[in-house]
């Protein structure tokens, strides 16, 4: 058995869903999920050999979406471990100096 | 460097049909192997470039000023703290799902060893649990001269509780109160199901109990007593139980080293003996199953913690104070550990109420817990080694000389006094590499959980902060000067 099947074999995760709000369910394993773009990126990941040609490119397009958010929080978290490093940095040479 | 992330050249390809494809396709492995392994050299590059050169900059800093430059324990605390979360925004960018798994899933499988091993290996076990109750009640009285004391402490607990992580879990094979049990026909009583695992939580939080108010690591009658204590229990459950029920479920120690060897790079299995990365092996989605799993994974890191933590001056000003206030020192002693224990699991539940906001899901917090539960491991892992290493290699000659003559030892036991200065610089860099591992292994269980990328990178800022928190206090402890604990055996009650 590969690890593979263990992972499917062990979707979906146990779910709760907050009183008043309405999922999204995932149309192939009804997995509940709080907005469409959730629901997009989890067809085309879970069920990429199963969904429509349009649940494809809608995934394709969210995957490519996802990437300029990912982007500025590749910038954010640069700059933080360039404050991190120098910051340290500056702090040890006052001690030596 | 660190923008290029030449790991991800792949997902600027136009075309991300590969992606899928990949993810549910397992004859694809050359390739992933190769993108493991380039991966890998990134990866760590990145992570000793950063820890590295932080560090070796304040050596050269350090060797420039005229005199040595103490660095204060704040900042000491706090670079080990930013190292953790620089461990986290290092794993943000990793966010090829494809070299994620592929990271976690590389390995193979070798030949289990034949029966004649395993037998031997049972022999010994017993043969060494015989001999180790035998010396502690009738060798030295002395401590660092009896063989038993010596034995359980460094060669056991020290060396070969490491064994169970860093090269795999031989306990169930080697288990003395199993072989012992297996003797006798099991009356297989019904295990009542709804208490899960949470005995064996109870046993851990009783051992470590024992072990912290009572002269275990002097006295050797002690020792044997709580050993032949523990082995009455244990093998009278396993023979009412089943020796599967008993060593799968109930026994702490079992447990404890079942989660360490999961850690490990080589595990028994059915098929034979199955190797992959170290670490790797801990975001598997079916390693935790409860509430009471994960309680037990809290409670191993925690009983570390508190074991160090009586030995701080702040615990013995602390006792002292309460103590002064007319609380029995006992009550004190109980009072805090359990306290202890609900703060760690608060911290954690508190991490996971953030990822279940950040993360953008309708995934349950015991789910979240079970799958993020695991990459606690590493830190304990870490910590072991950390807390073990100097004593096991300087008592490691003791060891071996009284283990040679045990009944009749010398007066001084031989002991390397003056380790070298890397080893206590070692025990720290192990600290901060079982947060580095599981940083990486909650990293990538929520990648498995989470559709999207960022929200999967989300979801770690409460584990992150509770990890970097855990690491200064941590750090703290292994490196503040030892205290005699008040009040209980081994300490003087003070005047
Ligand atoms: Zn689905």
């Amino acid at each position: 058995m590969t690890k593979e099947q263990i992972t499917n074999a062990h979707w979906p995760p146990e779910t709760e869903i907050p009183n008043g709000d309405d999922p999204t369910v995932c149309p192939y394993c009804s997995f509940p999920l709080p907005d469409d773009e959730q629901l997009v990126l989890h067809v085309g990941l879970r069920h990429y050999g199963e969904c429509t040609e349009e649940e494809k490119e809608a995934f394709r397009d969210a995957y490519v979406e996802e990437e300029k958010a990912l982007n500025r929080f590749r910038i954010i978290a640069l700059g933080g471990l360039v404050l991190l490093y120098f910051g340290f940095l500056i702090i040890y040479a006052l001690l030596a100096g | 460097m660190l923008t290029g992330t030449p790991i991800e050249l792949t997902d600027d390809s136009a075309s991300y049909s590969w992606l899928p494809s990949v993810l549910s396709i397992m004859d694809r492995v050359p390739r992933r192997v190769v993108r493991t392994v380039g991966g890998m050299a990134i990866l760590a590059t990145v992570l000793v470039v950063f820890v590295g050169s932080a560090s070796a900059h304040a050596a050269a800093l350090r060797d420039a000023a005229p005199s040595s430059l103490d660095v204060p324990t704040w900042l000491f605390l706090t670079t080990g703290g930013g190292a953790v979360g620089a461990s986290f925004l290092l794993a943000s960018f990793v966010t090829d799902r494809v070299f994620i798994r592929s990271l976690h899933e590389w390995g193979g499988t070798l030949p289990s060893p034949g029966r004649v091993l395993s037998g031997l290996i049972k022999l010994t076990g017993v043969v060494l649990l015989a001999f180790t109750i035998y010396v502690g009640f009738f060798g030295p009285p002395t401590g660092y001269r009896n063989f038993a004391v010596l034995f359980v402490w460094i060669a056991w607990w020290g060396g070969y509780v490491a064994s169970t992580y860093l090269i795999g879990n031989t306990w169930p094979t080697l288990n003395p109160f199993r072989t012992i049990a297996e003797l006798f026909p099991s009356a297989d009583l019904t295990y009542p199901e709804r208490l899960g695992a949470w005995p064996s939580v109870a046993g851990l939080l009783l051992l470590i109990w024992i072990e912290v108010v009572s002269p275990l690591a002097d006295d050797p009658q002690v020792l044997a007593a709580t050993i032949s204590g523990y082995a009455v229990v244990t093998v009278i459950g396993a023979i009412a139980f089943g020796s599967d029920t008993w060593f799968g479920t109930v026994d702490p120690l079992s447990r404890a080293l079942a989660y360490f060897g999961r850690f490990a790079p080589f595990e028994r299995t059915e098929n034979g003996i199955v190797f992959r990365l170290p670490g790797m092996a801990l975001s598997e989605p079916t390693l935790v199953s409860g509430r009471d799993e994960v309680a037990f994974i809290v409670c191993l890191l925690y009983v570390t913690t508190f074991d160090g933590f009586v030995a701080t001056w702040l615990w013995a000003d602390f006792a002292l104070f309460a103590v002064g206030l007319g609380f029995p020192p006992m009550v004190v002693y109980f009072v805090s550990y359990l306290l202890g224990f609900a703060v760690f699991l608060a911290a954690f539940w508190w991490a996971l109420d953030v990822a279940r906001t950040y993360g953008n899901t309708y995934i349950s917090k015991d789910e979240l817990a079970r799958r993020f539960a695991p990459s606690l491991l590493a830190i304990a892992v870490g910590y072991h080694i950390s807390h073990n290493l100097g004593v096991f290699l300087g008592l490691l000659p003791s060891v071996l000389v009284v283990g040679a003559m045990p009944l009749s030892p010398p007066q001084q036991p031989p002991i390397l006094a003056a380790l070298p200065g890397w080893v206590a610089g070692l025990e720290l860099a192990f600290v901060l590499i079982g947060h580095f591992i599981a940083v990486w292994v909650a990293h990538a269980a929520a990648y498995d959980l989470f559709p999207g990328r960022m929200e999967a990178i989300k979801s770690q800022y409460g584990i992150t902060i509770v990890m970097i928190f855990y690491t200064v206090v941590s750090l703290w402890i292994v490196t503040t000067p030892i205290v005699e604990p008040p009040f209980i055996a081994g300490g003087e009650a003070p005047q």
